[in-house]
């Protein structure tokens, strides 16, 4: 007894729990939580139930006081563990020692802190390509990781609600803290800590100016003569460090005219100003007319505003966003993808598109078509002369420890500003002669990493370090040269259309999904590289064909303009390592697997139109529903059975385009195709508004084929079915004979084309012969070698020559869709 | 555990497969824990190593997680089960079960292993598919359940005594989707067996919900089943509502039922109308619409999943980035979590390891193949392998914020989470097949195709294929012999409209205008038969007064560039007269269709007459019925008065209730055909509802959570 009431009591009471705990929704509904509580009682009396009752109260009290006290088993969260291994370069805060990882960050010049949860997958990720970075910058960026979600550590309570991790901030000694929004992998976290330690350039000289112009898309420089305070040039300095909040690869270039005289010659006439230089403007920041000051916030809008660029760079950032929204206003857009290395101080493929766009928007009318002009061949030069070093060279030769300072006078002769050692170089020049006359009791210059000299080579071998780890990504890519023939002049054909394209670049080395999902198998492409145009309005796609150059790519655009590119069907790129495919596995399995032809765009058109057989094709928007194949399947094999060569076949149209005159709106589309042996076929639709049946599609594919193909058809397929409704199948065939007679006749008299009277009149012999026949007909005849059938199939013959009609009478007189029979 | 291994953001091949071993490793952890520990408890208690009951003592975890065995592979493991599964003839025990947990989990997953078991080697008995001991075993378990829908509405009771009907003193209040969550599995069942009572029932269900619908077009979350009224008026898409909508959609998909897509697109409109703010969706009540509660709940997430069932992938993707960050937030997803604060709610902040996220991400995956939602789907696995993985199994999550876990494993990790994570990483399983092969298989009723892909999964992820339920149902040696001939009719009639134009468009202009309407007439009178009512002529009439109008017009313009030229004569002429054509199919499909639902209508009654007389020749006297019908609301009195008395006394008072009169489900349902509570659903043959659209062009560069805006996908 008492176990009884014990153990029901506490079913009873962990029920309660539940309910407590979860309540108004499906799964849990508390409702439906009460189990097994009535049990066995049914035969007790009331004499045991009020001592039970009493029982029942005093155990409730105890076991409720015991779960009170222990509630059901809870685990402790899981404890915090090492997030990097011990020997790393990374300092692991892996118990969140907020306090203890920002007082390592002041000692440093410049520090990268993670902030991590353990659990996130993407912290994961980060992990090793944090790690990766540090290993190229330890020696002069500090890495550290924070955990800051493990509950109850320092840096959960004093960071509670970040959305999504991991947080990557960039700290140098004089700043708050640069939030890093960028890709998260190893190269653009290294090439960004490189803006970071060096926000601005300076500029020293009105080439120093023309240089920068040549190779950033835009250029901001501000005026902020030297003063005591330096105040006008901190704000600055402040801002383009900021700058790379929103802008992680460098587009903009920062610089500086710290010179009253050179301000001047540049026509600046109050300080401190601020100009950001576009390629076809040129802002003046003005504080005066504007209420605006030089502060930090107002600086910063004022470039993120004002900023923008012939050829949008689109990132992507794997998240949720709407980068492409911009341009997507129905104009069309050229997409070229190509490996854009954050790394690479110039990416000549990018910059030759650049080019191209500015070439292409700058029209006549235009008031800076002068300048832009000169700009494009500033631009075009600039990249000539990059395209011609070799990194890699003057690393492994430098080395070899030639005379360094010789060297890298010659290497400097061509190579510009805006780059990290061009300063440095010509300041430490200056100071060893002083240093030489002077004699000062410095150490020797071997050996010590701060002598000029080592500084110096320091500096190199940072570069080439850089250079190397650049090039783990992808060796440097330049357009193809133009060999032969006239490059086509596209100048200010923008303006020419109704409509201008919008060019945009994407990376295609870590966004190769997006070529790839315009059905460009971007891996194979020479450089990775492709250029397409999307033109939303008319729903097609170019690809350029040729090789990504000088050339090719003014000839694609032209021809664009004139309307004379083929249009090019996308295809699912098959073998692409990333985007791999439902269902290509090959079947295996007995006899009783059949298989359905999987097509793409390239195979569409050769298997409608293979002779001889009537092609059944389910065109579905990603995979097709169960009821849409069984269909198809069964279609097709029960044509084939009534003597109909018959093959299904699907077409996933959301990865394969389809010749525009078969665009579906609405899937699964099926379609009939019969070829008519010259290359062509005709297609017929289902109709939408029925039910997708084999019998359907049946009719549909003997209605494409013609009468006296149908009538033959429909015998062999009566003689299949049972004996029940063989009879009725029949019925059908007549009544549908006597509706051919009737609209037949309506034909024949309403037109008055003679020709077309005639051979109407052919017709109905014909059909009144088969009429006659399929009368004597029996259910019971439908039988091989049967000679009452043997005489209906030949009538069918007979009509089938007869059964042809030149429609082209009347064309004559007016036209009309393709279609009759 | 994995803090290892690490994390992959770029999918090869190679790396997928290494994630599908991975998560069957997961699974075969928590399964063989629940083999050593638990069985044949319901569940695995995955922190105290012991098992417990729960939704009833049924082996729960067992047959929930049966099929998941079959994807995964593991054939022989499957047919063990299975047999150990046999060896229960039935379901007689005398236990409170949740009607709708044990629809889904139990009679889901014994249907599902049925019809998978072709593939595990298991010997068929014959008649399979439309026969089978687990298909039994469901029925039985259906069975048991069907005396919960004997209600004045329809709509069922939430909790039933499996040995003896619906409990007394049981509330008469269920949860919408409690109501709406059986035409797949019913449907399933009534089509295999050729019984019409399970799926009848279950429709007249979701008919009802319809019905009770609030003026604005909304449903509440919880409905009293006996008097129709609405005890909870929020109204949502998540907890207590969610499979609602999901049926509907999966349940015109599986059965080819037009109408219920059609309920669902009005609902849908509703939903976006008044629910959804920047691709969330709130509480709101019922009939104004106003927010209640502006909450996601994770049991919403489904909701992307079914989107991409009615291919509309771009707004699932838009909705499923927001869902996703609230994981990234936490690491899972609570219960529930504040949209204003932006913070799980302090009171529902446990993540029972629900699959609902998961489910949506393989479905979009599988739509779309972008790759960010193999990255969504890795940060789902290295969360629970992370905070959930325990000694002996996987643990809920008490609170997401601090990741306590809590002594309980529900079967559905093991049946859903676990099986969509595998799908999502097993590009090549068979069920994905998109429809690229299929199998022959012999039956009673004929061949049949299966097999071909389009599983439907119901909302335990119990996949079911809809060849199997065609075959058992509806394939009559082969062919439907009229169903190509009525197509072929149609098709033909199409063409000859279109010959004709083209004749009339060669003769005599003033000759067409008039025979034109001639040819009409005899066209009208040929295709319908003498059934044409009066309205209809009369519409049809003025049909073509305005198509004579629109001819004239054509004509004159006709002339008017005739006396212009020959070359732009023929473009306009053709345009014109495909136009013509146009509009001419168009008109005789509507008629077509007029025709098909006149017949319908006509042969209705006569059909429910015929049934009648069937049934009441079999089945005794009527006078049953109606004493039924006033029985019902009685009982509804008495269990108010009996719910004031203390349980115990309540339960020896109504111990002899169980040998009382029990439902008799053949009455039941001739109640409900005779009853028609619910008017028809006009969209009964709409079948275009039943396709999807096709995606815009710009859709082709939204990818990796890139989006356009709508209107620009539309231009």
């Amino acid at each position: 007894m008492i176990p009884t009431v014990d153990s029901e009591d506490i079913s009873q009471v962990t029920s309660l729990k539940e309910k407590h705990n979860l309540t108004s929704d499906v799964r849990d509904s508390s409702e439906n939580s009460q189990v097994a509580i009535q049990s066995n009682n049914r035969d007790i009396t009331v004499n045991m139930l009020i001592k039970e009752l009493v029982f029942c109260i005093a155990l409730a009290l105890t076991t409720y006081g015991a779960l009170h006290n222990t509630p059901s088993k809870v685990s402790k969260h899981p404890q915090a563990v090492r997030f990097f291994d011990s020997e790393s370069v990374v300092t692991d805060w892996y118990r969140g020692q907020l306090a203890n990882a920002l007082a390592a960050v002041n000692l440093a010049d410049v520090s990268f802190i993670m902030y991590y949860a353990p659990w996130d997958a993407e912290s994961q990720h980060v992990r090793s390509e944090f790690e990766k970075a540090a290993n190229v910058l330890n020696d002069r960026v500090h890495f550290s990781a924070i955990n800051c979600w493990n509950p109850g550590s320092e840096c959960r309570l004093q960071h509670n609600k970040i959305p999504s991790w991991p947080i990557l901030m960039a700290y140098t000694v004089n700043s708050r803290g640069v939030l890093y929004k960028g890709p998260r992998d190893a190269h653009h976290m290294v090439h960004f800590l490189g803006l970071v330690m060096k926000p601005l350039e300076r500029v020293s000289s009105t080439e120093d100016l023309v240089n920068l112009l040549s190779i950033y898309d835009a250029v901001a420089v501000a005026y902020t003569p030297l003063t005591d305070t330096s105040k006008y040039y901190n704000v600055w300095y402040n801002v383009a460090l900021k700058s790379h909040e929103f802008d992680t690869v460098g587009e903009i270039c920062f610089a500086v005219v710290t010179s009253a005289e050179l301000a001047v010659d540049l026509g600046v006439e109050s300080l401190p100003n601020a100009q950001l230089m576009l390629w076809n403007d040129t802002k003046e920041f003005k504080t005066e007319n504007e209420n605006r000051s030089w502060n930090e916030s107002t600086l910063m809008q004022w470039v993120l505003e004002n900023f923008s660029q012939p050829v949008a760079r689109i990132i992507p950032m794997w998240k949720k966003s709407f980068s492409f929204e911009r341009y997507a206003d129905g104009s069309p857009m050229l997409l070229l993808f190509t490996p854009l290395n954050p790394m690479y101080e110039q990416l000549p493929s990018y910059s030759l598109l650049r080019e191209v766009a500015m070439e292409y928007y700058n029209c006549k009318n235009n008031d800076t078509n002068q300048w832009i002009a000169e700009l494009i061949k500033l631009q075009q030069v600039q990249r000539l002369i990059y395209q011609q070093k070799n990194f890699y060279k003057f690393c492994q030769e430098y080395k070899v420890k030639k005379p360094i300072r010789k060297q890298k006078k010659n290497f400097y002769d061509n190579y510009e500003q805006c780059h990290l050692f061009e300063d440095n170089d010509s300041k430490i020049t200056k100071m060893d002669t002083d240093k030489e006359n002077v004699g000062t009791t410095m150490l020797p210059r071997e050996d010590d990493p701060l002598s000029a000299e080592g500084l110096i080579q320091g500096n190199v071998e940072h570069l080439c370090r850089l250079s190397r780890f650049a090039a783990e990504l992808g060796p440097p890519i330049s357009p193809a040269k133009v060999t032969g023939g006239n490059i086509t002049h596209i100048d200010g054909l923008s303006c020419t259309g109704n409509t201008s394209l919008h060019m945009i670049a994407v990376d295609s080395v870590q966004n190769h999904h997006f070529p790839e999902a315009l059905g460009i198998d971007i891996a194979r492409e020479k450089d990775m590289t492709a250029v397409v145009i999307l033109d939303s309005r008319h729903g097609s796609q170019y690809v350029l064909a040729e090789e990504y150059s000088a050339k090719s790519i003014r000839d694609f655009i032209y021809n664009y303009t004139r309307n004379e590119l083929r249009r090019s069907l996308r295809t699912q790129v098959a073998d692409a390592v990333h985007t791999h495919y439902y269902g290509l596995n090959d079947v295996i399995g007995g006899d009783d697997v059949i298989g359905v032809a999987d097509l793409t765009s390239r195979t569409f058109r050769r298997f409608v139109t293979a002779p001889g057989t009537v092609s059944l094709v389910a065109v579905c928007g990603g995979s097709c529903g169960a009821h849409a194949s069984r269909a198809l399947l069964g279609a097709a094999r029960l044509l084939s059975r009534c003597g109909v060569p018959a093959r299904a076949a699907r077409l996933d149209a959301a990865r394969h385009d389809l010749p525009a005159h078969l665009d579906a709106h609405l899937y699964p589309a099926l379609l009939v195709f019969v070829a008519d042996g010259s290359g062509e076929a005709d297609s017929r639709v289902y109709p939408l508004s029925e039910r997708v049946s084999s019998g359907g599609l049946v009719a549909l594919a003997l209605r494409s084929l013609g009468v006296p193909h149908h009538l033959r058809a429909r015998v062999a397929l009566c003689s299949a079915t049972s004996n029940i409704e063989k009879k009725a199948c029949l019925r059908d065939i007549r009544e549908h004979i006597s509706n051919l007679i009737g609209t037949n006749l309506k034909y024949w008299r309403r037109t008055d084309v003679r020709e077309l009277k005639d051979s109407l009149l052919r017709r109905l012999q014909h059909l009144n012969q088969i009429s006659l026949h399929l009368s004597l007909l029996h259910s019971t005849d439908l039988k091989e070698n049967n000679l009452k059938q043997k005489s209906l199939l030949d009538a069918v013959g007979a009509l089938a020559n007869a059964w042809r009609i030149d429609v082209s009478v009347l064309r004559k007189n007016s036209t009309t869709t393709n279609r009759t029979r | 555990m994995c803090d290892s291994c690490l994390t992959i953001r770029e999918y090869s091949k190679e790396d997928i497969l290494k994630l599908r071993e991975e998560v069957r490793e997961m699974f075969q952890h928590a399964y063989d824990s629940y083999l050593r520990y638990a069985y044949p408890y319901d569940e695995l208690r995955p922190l105290s190593c012991d098992g417990v009951d729960t939704w009833g003592s049924y082996s729960l975890t067992l047959i929930d997680a049966l099929d998941t065995l079959a994807i995964m592979g593991n054939y022989t493991e499957f047919n063990r089960v299975v047999n150990l599964v046999l060896q229960k003839e039935n379901f007689d025990t005398d236990i409170n079960v949740s009607v709708f947990e044990t629809n889904i989990r139990i009679i889901g997953g014994l249907l599902s292993a049925h019809l998978l078991s072709h593939r595990t080697g298991l010997e068929l008995e014959p008649g399979w598919p439309c026969n089978g001991p687990l298909l039994r075993l469901a029925e039985d378990v259906a069975h048991r359940l069907i005396a919960a829908f004997d209600t004045t509405t329809g709509m069922p009771y939430g909790t039933i005594n499996l040995r003896f009907g619906v409990p007394p003193g049981e509330t008469s209040v269920t949860c919408t989707a409690g109501v709406g969550t059986f035409i797949v599995e019913f449907g399933t069942l009534s089509r295999l067996t050729g019984d019409p009572l399970y799926e009848e029932v279950a429709y007249n269900a979701l008919k009802a919900l319809y019905h009770h619908r609030s003026p604005i077009g909304l449903l509440g979350n919880h409905i009293d089943v006996m008097t129709g009224r609405w005890t909870a008026q929020d109204a949502g898409i998540g907890g207590g509502v969610d499979s609602y909508y999901e049926y509907l959609v999966k349940g015109a998909i599986l059965l080819e039922k037009p109408e219920l897509m059609s309920m669902f697109k009005e609902a849908r409109e509703v939903i976006d109308k008044y629910l959804k703010k920047d691709d969330w969706f709130v509480w709101a009540t019922m009939l104004r619409g106003h927010v209640t509660l502006p909450v996601f709940q994770s049991l919403e997430s489904y909701w992307p999943g079914l989107l991409s069932l009615i291919g509309e992938t771009d707004t699932a993707m838009r909705i499923i980035h927001n869902y996703h960050s609230v994981w990234k937030q936490y690491g899972f997803t609570p219960e529930v979590y504040n949209l204003g604060t932006g913070e799980a709610s302090s009171s529902r902040e446990s993540y029972p390891l629900r699959p609902e996220l998961i489910e949506s991400i393989m479905y979009l995956y599988r739509e779309t193949r972008d790759p960010i939602l193999l990255q969504m789907g890795e940060d789902i696995l290295r969360s629970i392998q992370h905070s959930a993985r325990t000694q002996c199994g996987y643990a809920t999550i008490k609170d997401v914020r601090d990741h306590r876990k809590e002594d309980r494993m529900e079967s559905f990790f093991l049946a859903e989470t676990t099986k969509y994570l595998y799908l999502l990483f097993d590009p090549d399983n068979f069920i994905h097949n998109p429809g690229v092969h299929g199998t022959v298989i012999n039956t009673p009723n004929g061949e049949c195709i299966v097999d071909v892909g389009g599983y439907i999964f119901n909302t335990e992820a119990h996949p079911i294929d809809p060849t199997m339920l065609y075959c058992c149902h509806e394939s009559r040696q082969g062919i439907n012999i009229s169903e190509v001939h009525r197509i072929y009719q149609i098709l033909e009639e199409e063409d000859n409209i279109q010959f004709m134009t083209m004749i009339d468009a060669s003769v005599n202009k003033t000759v067409n205008n008039t025979s034109m309407n001639d040819n009409k007439e005899t066209f009208v009178n040929d295709s319908l038969p003498p059934v044409v009512n009066q309205s209809n002529e009369i519409s049809e009439d003025e049909k073509k007064k305005s198509e004579k109008d629109e001819l004239i017009k054509t004509e004159s313009k006709t002339g008017y560039v005739n006396i212009d030229g020959t070359e732009i004569e023929k473009t306009k002429n053709e345009t014109i007269l495909s136009d013509i054509v146009k509009e001419r199919i168009n008109t005789y499909y509507e008629k077509v269709n007029v025709k098909g639902e006149q017949e319908v209508e006509k042969f209705y009654p006569r059909k429910e007459n015929e049934n009648k007389v069937a049934i009441d020749d079999i089945i005794v006297i009527q006078s049953s019925q109606e004493a039924e019908n006033v029985q019902v609301p009685s009982t509804t009195k008495a269990k108010e008065s009996l719910k004031m008395l203390p349980k115990v006394i309540q339960e020896f008072l109504n111990s002899d209730w169980k040998s009382k009169q029990k439902c008799e489900p053949q009455y039941m349902l001739e109640r409900i055909r005779k009853e028609k509570k619910y008017p028809e659903h006009p969209d009964v043959h709409k079948y275009q509802l039943l396709l999807t659209p096709a995606p815009s062009f710009l859709q082709r560069i939204s990818l990796a959570g890139e989006f356009l805006n709508k209107k620009q996908l539309e231009l």
